[in-house]
């Protein structure tokens, strides 16, 4: 890249990776991830999964993780456990675990990434991530155009 | 954008002497239209990649992994260098940038200031010079270094330090003014400025930065400051060693140790951001050490300035690498304190105080471990410290009895 103009003209996107392993103990979990809307799993799962998307620089990120299905035994357990979240090479999991939200049955919302209810993780950036990252990561105030 | 001591103005606070010096100055033209439209050339300069004069410094710092203007600026429109091409194009300012394209010009006003307020100064540093402290432009006109001293500043003007004020009052999103003197607590036109900002509202909008040179207190100044909105305080110190007060003539040690207290005592009361600012010289380096360690023991961070351009001579690295390495060997240890793998660009987060110290001296371990050596300067520092200790009465000796052979070998 040598100047503005080909910055201009160059597609820019960002790599969402995200990987979830299940506990299998009472059965597979069903899990499903969708990323912006898209999804790109939905199934029973018996391994470790990694789903790779790129999305547009600009678009704001919306990661969904969810299990169903789960028979919930005192004894024998089904989860799925995030193992990792990662943005453009920046891992969300663990560090940043406490901006998702973790809706579920059992109405537990403290910060996880072990998925032990049917429910669904959702990690929503609002913004273009690269700004969500500016903030999240602390990196200090930002000048604003006047428009 | 910087308005510098006689009023003339430069593109970037960190613009190195090789940038294109221009007459064009506050008394000639208004501030927002050379911002918006005498910038035009550098503007398309920049946009089309070329690389610009006065932008040297920048490039420096950052081959050695310290943290650059540069770097400072584009995180403050969301950019870095590592992933340029994503958060440019994430960056709120794009099309902004994008409209300058067509001829360099811009509607937008300068939001981040430098102002350099004169030479007023009751302090003598060695590495300083007459535009910057009028005890130095004294010291060298008696010498004879220099004919004339030089000319007032623009902001004693009464009529231009009112326009300047008129063109921030009239800045939509004015953020950040950074004050430099002199010695900005004796500077009259330092509190001018804060009250009049303050009268204006603005003090609710502004963030202040502004370095202290450790000798006097001004509690006015002091409670002005309490009211803006962000507070970035530099306070100056080269070491906590005796040479402090060679290198820096007109302080005291013990009060410079003192008012350094007070200064983070009063900084934490009113949560401003705080960092002890050196510049690192042949005759301070040895113990800049110091200067890392009470940081550590305070909980505070350091910014040392860009590696020493002028005087050449003043430059740590006119120590010959046999000498360096006793300074490296001090500074190793700060450089493990952390185990940090990204560069951190905003050194003012206090939370990050010691991966920054860590940084910063780990930039000066690989100044000094790879620049050329550049001791043949020796004797001209010796020319320069023989001619001000005539008139100041001490002895370099006295301080650095380490460097005794090497100042003898250089014409002691």
């Amino acid at each position: 890249m040598k100047n503005f103009s080909e910055l201009l003209a160059t597609d820019t996107f960002v790599t969402v990776t995200v990987t979830v392993e299940p506990i299998v103990f009472n059965g597979d979990p069903t899990a499903w991830v969708i990323i912006n809307g898209r999804k790109l799993y939905h199934n029973r799962l018996s391994f470790a999964m990694s789903i790779s998307v790129e999305v547009p620089v600009l678009d704001p990120i919306e990661i969904e993780i969810g299990m169903s299905d789960k028979i919930y035994n005192q004894h024998l357990e089904t989860a799925l456990v995030i193992r990792s979240v990662c943005i453009d090479n920046f891992e969300i999991v663990p560090n940043y675990t406490h901006l998702a939200r973790y809706q579920n049955e059992r109405n537990i919302d403290a910060p996880t990434s072990y998925l032990g209810f049917n429910g669904v993780w959702i990690l929503s950036t609002v913004d273009p991530f690269y700004r969500w990252h500016h903030r999240v990561t602390g990196q200090g105030w930002l000048l604003e155009p006047n428009t | 954008m910087r308005i510098t001591n006689d009023g003339s103005y430069k593109f970037c606070r960190w613009a190195s002497a090789e940038s294109v010096d221009t007459d064009e100055n506050i008394q000639s033209i208004d501030p927002i239209q050379w911002f918006q439209k005498n910038l035009s050339e550098l503007r398309q300069g920049l946009l089309s990649g070329q690389e610009q004069p006065g932008c040297s410094d920048c490039r420096k710092m950052e081959s050695h992994g310290k943290v650059s203007g540069r770097q400072r600026q584009l995180l403050k429109v969301g950019v870095k260098l590592e992933t340029f091409t994503s958060s440019m194009k994430s960056s709120k300012w794009l099309p902004i940038f994008s409209s300058s394209q067509k001829d360099g010009t811009t509607d937008q006003y300068p939001q981040d200031w430098q102002i350099d307020l004169g030479n007023y100064c009751n302090s003598a540093c060695l590495f300083c010079d007459p535009y910057s402290s009028s005890r130095i432009a004294s010291e060298q006109k008696k010498l004879g270094l220099i004919q004339q001293l030089p000319p007032r500043a623009w902001c004693d003007d009464p009529l231009l330090l009112d326009k300047f004020l008129t063109t921030l009052k009239s800045s939509p999103r004015l953020s950040y003014l950074h004050f430099i003197g002199g010695e900005t607590l004796i500077t009259p036109a330092f509190k001018k400025i804060l009250s009049a900002l303050i009268a204006a509202g603005l003090h609710r909008q502004v963030s202040i930065g502004f370095t202290v040179n450790l000798t006097v207190w001004d509690q006015s100044i002091v409670d002005m400051l309490s009211q803006f909105k962000e507070v970035n305080l530099g306070m100056s110190v080269e070491c906590l060693h005796p040479v402090n007060d060679y290198v820096r003539y007109g302080g005291k040690l013990q009060q410079t140790v003192e008012l350094l207290k007070k200064w983070i005592a009063v900084g934490k009361q009113h949560n401003w951001l705080i960092s002890l600012r050196t510049t690192p010289t042949i005759l301070s380096v040895l113990h800049l050490n110091t200067v890392y360690q009470f940081a550590l023991d305070n909980q505070i961070s350091i910014e040392s300035c860009n590696f020493l351009n002028n005087p050449k001579f003043m430059r740590p690295t006119v120590l010959p690498q046999i000498y360096r390495q006793a300074v490296i060997d001090k500074l190793q240890p700060f450089t493990k304190l952390t185990s940090h793998n990204t560069q951190l660009i905003n050194t003012r987060d206090p939370n990050h105080y010691q991966s920054q110290l860590c940084q910063d001296a780990a930039s000066y371990v690989s100044y000094l471990s790879t620049s050329d050596d550049e001791s043949h300067r020796l004797p001209e520092l010796i020319s320069y410290l023989k001619k001000t200790e005539s008139i100041r009465n001490n002895s370099v000796l006295d301080y650095l009895p380490e460097y005794e052979e090497l100042f003898r070998t250089a014409g002691y």
